[in-house]
């Protein structure tokens, strides 16, 4: 604490808050403006003497406390009634009473942490680790039973000489002279450094590393694995649930699946064309079904006006038109039996397709070659 | 007339006249030492029961919920027992420190910063508890309304929606509250400091304080108004807490009277828990003249009248069963008082509303040991309390088809036992390392502290200018 240094104030000591009170009287009389009284603990009554008003700190509360309420009911509206419509037991979208306990809530906090911000940081404009008073030799004292009169060496009436005959008397304990306090050379100078820098560099790019990682690797390890490690069945995968460890279950013995009766003329195209009649009735929907699965599953050989230019047909050895003579004159049955075992290179479709979409297949069909070539009857 | 004026002459709360020094000194003096043996034996003990309910809790997060014994119809177990009983606990120290400063009841500024770091303590060892029942406490944050590609916000008119506000709320005021007050403190402690590291740390977290006029003027607004915020605050969190039950339709929780008796509760158990802490910290520490038997006196005054309440709140309760003429709640009532559970009732109703009626006596209130005793039955009583509400209710509600026991696990037990671990180490750690008693507030109350003439009366004078030092 060299002498050197410009001296920014003085402090003097009183024993107790009466002899405080009448130094501070002194000094006002004496006509010192720029001062203040430092003290352990709330003295109630100083504010007076000062001459300064109560603290404005209630209405940086209020104001926070009403933002809190309008942020929340409005928030609340927003999500329960606008953004996802919440039903519960048919009460109002927009049920305001229900909406008060967190409307308080927020209230309460807003105003709380508006408080306490406002307090330290914009009416007390805290933190002052920087401050010379705190680097006086009476702080000691004065945060335990001792007051203090302060001057700022700004005010007129102060004189590095004389400040200390000024606020003598025979009640105060000494005087200290403030000195100004050079700021740390670490925001200043260090701050900037290449070492530093390249420190916050290091430390950035471990976090963001070991957040990666985290991310990466911690989601897949039990028990966050939960979505995935679900003791559920899974067709073509093992499983504990059944005793012969598969997830599928096998065909019962001599039972035969809805829909999948054994065909009965693998083996006798004629017998299936004089013997099969297309049971789905020819409908809209049964056409539509018929097209769609059609589109799905033969117009990539047959194309899609079933003339046998489909897109496969350089791949692919070239597939009959279906306009032809032949498949014009078989029956519904002898064109079910090729959708069912194949013919050349076609192979059988059973498997692909359900037994009643075949037929519905075969109404389209019907419908194609009646479009290419229309009895005389169709033009009257 | 002139003794009826003296009878109510103020008790002195601080005794042997000690000087401000020596009040600081006194203080500060479990911080400035190494502990005694006392005090490892006792975290010894509390950190090994707070290692076994933190492993419990892992193994719960591991396995899952059915670790615990909650099952049907007993869905909510020790789990919400535990969290209604902390959360209690914790109101008690606002209680004292924001309403009896509203009241200017000054003897509470030796019992306030204790009070005040057990609401802290216990609303967090209490915010563990919902956030383990969930089963999936890393996806926790899914109870507040975050933006999420589901774009679905959560349910406002749940009352366990408004729990997570009301708790979280409380936690972060509390906090807040509670470090305001500390701040000039923790100024005189940075002062103190003997070694180069107390003073950077003590140093960073009082903000430089420097105890300027300027600086108290909105220090004592901010006080004030948080304590007005807090008093509000902690009556909504407890009524919040009890619309849990209350909202919904199970006989013995579908009932008006639950938030004040709900929050006369909180306040009876955590007066409770402040006696019985303190008890032992005014021996170990030897605070015994600033935390005088007229203080813990007050306080079980306070758990007097909040105990009677609580009995009414019983007796209310049973009447209301019964004047309802409603079968299945009358049915609640009696099989609480006859079911399987008996036992729990008898504890609650002798630990809550029989033990407490012994501080009508000046001398039992007065008696150390027997004080002692009687806070920790009536915390005992307060814990059964919860968990007759939640498991009598539930085990057999409307369908006798439905029926069935609560049997709580192992693994219960010893996430009980943990969470007293957990506080109990928070409170041994806490008295080590900040200031127990609040030096600043009991200096301003303490004879000749402050001004002997109050000068409001004098002529309004020029203001003066700030000063920048």
């Amino acid at each position: 604490m060299s002498e050197s240094r410009k001296v920014v104030g003085a402090v003097a000591l009183y024993p107790s808050p009466d002899a405080l009170v009448a130094g501070l009287e002194e000094a006002r009389k004496r006509g010192f403006t720029r001062l203040d009284v430092v003290s352990p603990y709330p003295l109630h009554g100083i504010d007076h003497l000062l001459g300064k008003g109560p603290s404005k700190l209630g209405y940086v509360a209020l104001v926070a406390g009403l933002l809190g309420v309008t942020l929340s009911k409005v928030a609340q509206w927003w999500m329960s009634e606008v953004d996802y419509p919440l039903n519960v037991g048919g009460k109002p979208l927009f049920s305001w009473p229900a909406f008060v306990p967190v409307t308080f809530e927020l209230m309460v906090l807003f105003a709380s942490i508006a408080t306490v911000i406002s307090m330290l940081a914009i009416f007390n404009r805290l933190p002052q680790y920087g401050s010379s008073l705190l680097r006086s030799t009476l702080m000691r004292d004065l945060t335990c039973d001792k007051f203090g009169l302060v001057v700022d060496a700004r005010d007129p009436q102060f004189t590095s000489g004389g400040i200390r005959a000024a606020l003598g008397g025979s009640a105060v304990l000494g005087i200290d002279l403030l000195h100004e306090v050079r700021p740390s050379r670490f925001f200043s100078e260090q701050i900037f450094s290449v070492r530093f820098l390249l420190l916050l560099v290091a430390v950035s790019f471990v976090s963001v590393t070991a957040t990666h990682l985290v991310w990466k690797y911690a989601g897949a390890l039990p028990p966050f694995d939960f979505m995935k490690a679900q003791e559920k069945l899974n067709p073509q995968r093992a499983s504990s649930i059944f005793a012969d460890g598969q997830g599928m279950r096998p065909l019962q013995a001599e039972t035969v699946p809805r829909g999948q009766l054994p065909y009965r003329f693998a083996d006798d195209p004629d017998g299936a064309a004089a013997r099969m009649v297309n049971p789905v009735p020819l409908t809209a929907a049964a056409l539509e079904r018929g097209k769609d699965r059609y589109d799905t599953n033969c117009r990539h050989c047959h194309g899609l006006r079933g003339r046998g230019k489909g897109s496969l047909t350089s791949a692919f050895p070239k597939a009959p038109s279906l306009h032809g003579i032949k498949v014009r004159n078989w029956t519904d049955g002898r064109i079910y039996h090729v959708l069912t075992v194949g013919q050349n290179a076609m192979p059988a479709h059973a498997r692909q397709v359900e037994r009643d979409d075949r037929w519905r297949i075969i109404h389209y069909v019907r419908a194609l070659q009646r479009s290419l070539n229309a009895p005389d009857t169709d033009l009257q | 007339m002139s003794q009826t004026a003296t009878s109510f002459e103020p008790v002195p709360m601080i005794l042997g006249e000690p000087t401000p020094a020596q009040v600081d000194a006194d203080i500060a003096a479990p911080m400035g030492r190494i502990p005694g043996k006392r005090w490892w034996i006792a975290i010894a003990i509390t950190s090994a029961l707070m290692s076994l309910g933190m492993a419990l809790i892992g193994y719960t997060v591991y396995t899952g919920i059915g670790a615990w014994g909650n099952n049907s119809p007993v869905y909510w177990g020790f789990g919400i027992v535990n969290f209604v009983f902390w959360i209690g606990i914790g109101h008690a120290g606002t209680l004292i420190s924001a309403i009896l400063f509203l009241f200017r009841q000054t003897w509470r500024n030796a019992i306030a910063r204790f009070a005040e770091a057990m609401t802290l303590f216990a609303v967090m060892t209490a915010g563990i508890f919902p956030l383990i029942h969930t089963g999936r406490p890393w996806l926790a944050f899914w109870l507040f309304p975050i933006p999420n590609d589901m774009r679905l916000w959560i349910n406002f008119r749940s009352p366990l929606a408004w729990d997570v506000f009301a708790v979280s709320t409380y936690g972060l005021v509390s906090f807040m509250f509670w470090y305001v007050g500390l701040i000039p403190d923790l100024a005189a402690m940075r002062e103190r400091a003997t070694t180069q590291a107390h003073r950077i740390i003590y140093s960073v977290l009082s903000w430089g304080w420097s105890g300027l006029n300027r600086h108290w003027r909105h220090y004592e607004r901010a006080y004030l108004l948080l304590a007005g915020l807090s008093t509000p605050l902690v009556v909504s969190v407890h009524t919040i807490v009890s619309f849990d039950f209350a909202t919904s339709i199970i006989p013995g929780w579908h009932a008006t009277i639950f938030p004040p008796y709900f929050v006369v509760g909180a306040v009876f158990s955590g007066f409770a828990m402040v006696v019985t802490v303190l008890i032992l910290l005014r021996q170990t520490f030897h605070m015994e003249h600033l935390i005088t038997i007229k203080h813990l006196e007050n306080m079980n005054k306070v758990i007097l009248a909040t105990g009677m309440i609580v009995g009414f709140a019983y007796c209310i309760e049973l009447f209301t069963a019964w004047y309802s003429g409603e079968p299945y709640e009358r049915f609640i009532f009696w099989n609480r008082i006859t079911g399987p559970y008996w036992w729990a009732f008898a504890l609650m109703f002798g630990c809550n509303v029989i033990v407490p009626q012994i501080h009508w006596f000046k001398k039992m209130r007065t008696s150390i040991p027997i004080m002692f005793v009687a806070s920790l039955l009536v915390n005992v009583g307060m814990w059964f309390e919860r968990f007759v509400i939640i498991t009598t209710s539930l085990h057999r509600d409307f369908l006798p088809s439905n029926w069935g026991m609560f049997i709580p696990t192992a693994v219960d037990l010893g996430i009980l036992l943990g969470s007293f671990g957990m506080f109990f180490s928070l409170v041994l750690i806490f008295v080590r390392v900040l200031p127990v008693i609040s030096m600043t507030e009991v200096k301003a109350v303490m004879p000749g502290a402050q001004l002997s003439h109050h000068p409001g009366h004098l002529p309004a004078r020029q203001p003066v200018e700030d000063v920048d030092v």
